[in-house]
């Protein structure tokens, strides 16, 4: 198996924001995935990261695209909230101090030990308490 | 590689029936010699290529404009009620 992603909300938004601070740097990050694809990268999302994309561009007025956009996610492999993930993560919500949320994504790379993408400077520090966690900029270093 | 496997084999020989799965085994869990359940790998799609290429580069029509960071948006997102 190859490398095992999570990536969080705020990374998808952004590289559709083209006045985001982390605009560009998101982009580069995803080209940089694309292009090594022999890397073997997986990426996994909660159930709820693709909803809150989704949302959020319903929210700015764009729920077409929205809908459409869920269609790129075919290629990610869905973790769903059901009762085995919620025993999985109890013990692990002590430990980190995000409201459900945020601690359901810190969770969910945990128990896929998966490396967490994130541009949510409290989710990166309280999710590197239990799984490793990256800006897209440090991933990029990391792999390149 | 698909093996049987009983529920006592299972609590006897843990450690090396993990290695197997994430070597890609799977297998078939027998209870008082009737099969209950599977175990196996975690099934993860091999690649994201669509995603990334998507996210690297979206289409004109998906380029869109805020004046919150896409940081902002998903803290609304994870704390309105």
């Amino acid at each position: 198996m190859g490398h095992i992603i999570l990536v969080d909300s705020s990374v998808f938004v952004a590289s559709l924001l083209e006045d985001d601070p982390s605009h560009t740097s998101v982009q580069r990050f995803f080209a940089l995935l694309d292009a090594q694809d022999d890397m073997g990268y997986s990426v996994v999302e909660p159930a709820t990261v693709v909803l809150e994309v989704a949302n959020t561009l319903t929210r700015l007025g764009h729920s077409q695209e929205a809908g459409d956009i869920t269609a790129h996610f075919s290629s990610v492999e869905i973790m769903p909230i059901d009762r085995a993930f919620i025993n999985s993560v109890l013990p692990l919500l002590k430990n980190i101090n995000l409201k459900t949320a945020d601690a359901l994504i810190a969770a969910a790379a945990h128990l896929l030990e998966a490396a967490l993408i994130t541009l949510d400077k409290k989710l990166l520090r309280e999710a590197k308490k239990i799984t490793p966690a990256y800006t897209p900029e440090e991933y990029m270093k990391k792999r390149r | 590689m698909t093996k049987l496997i009983s529920v006592k084999e299972l609590r006897t020989r843990f450690p090396a029936i993990r290695r197997e799965i994430e070597q890609g085994t799977r297998f078939i869990l027998l209870h008082r010699s009737r099969p209950v359940g599977e175990l196996g790998p975690i099934k993860i799609t091999q690649g994201g290529e669509d995603i990334f290429s998507f996210f690297a580069r979206p289409p004109a029509r998906f380029r869109f404009r805020s004046k919150k960071s896409a940081v902002e948006l998903i803290r609304e997102e994870r704390t309105r009620s």
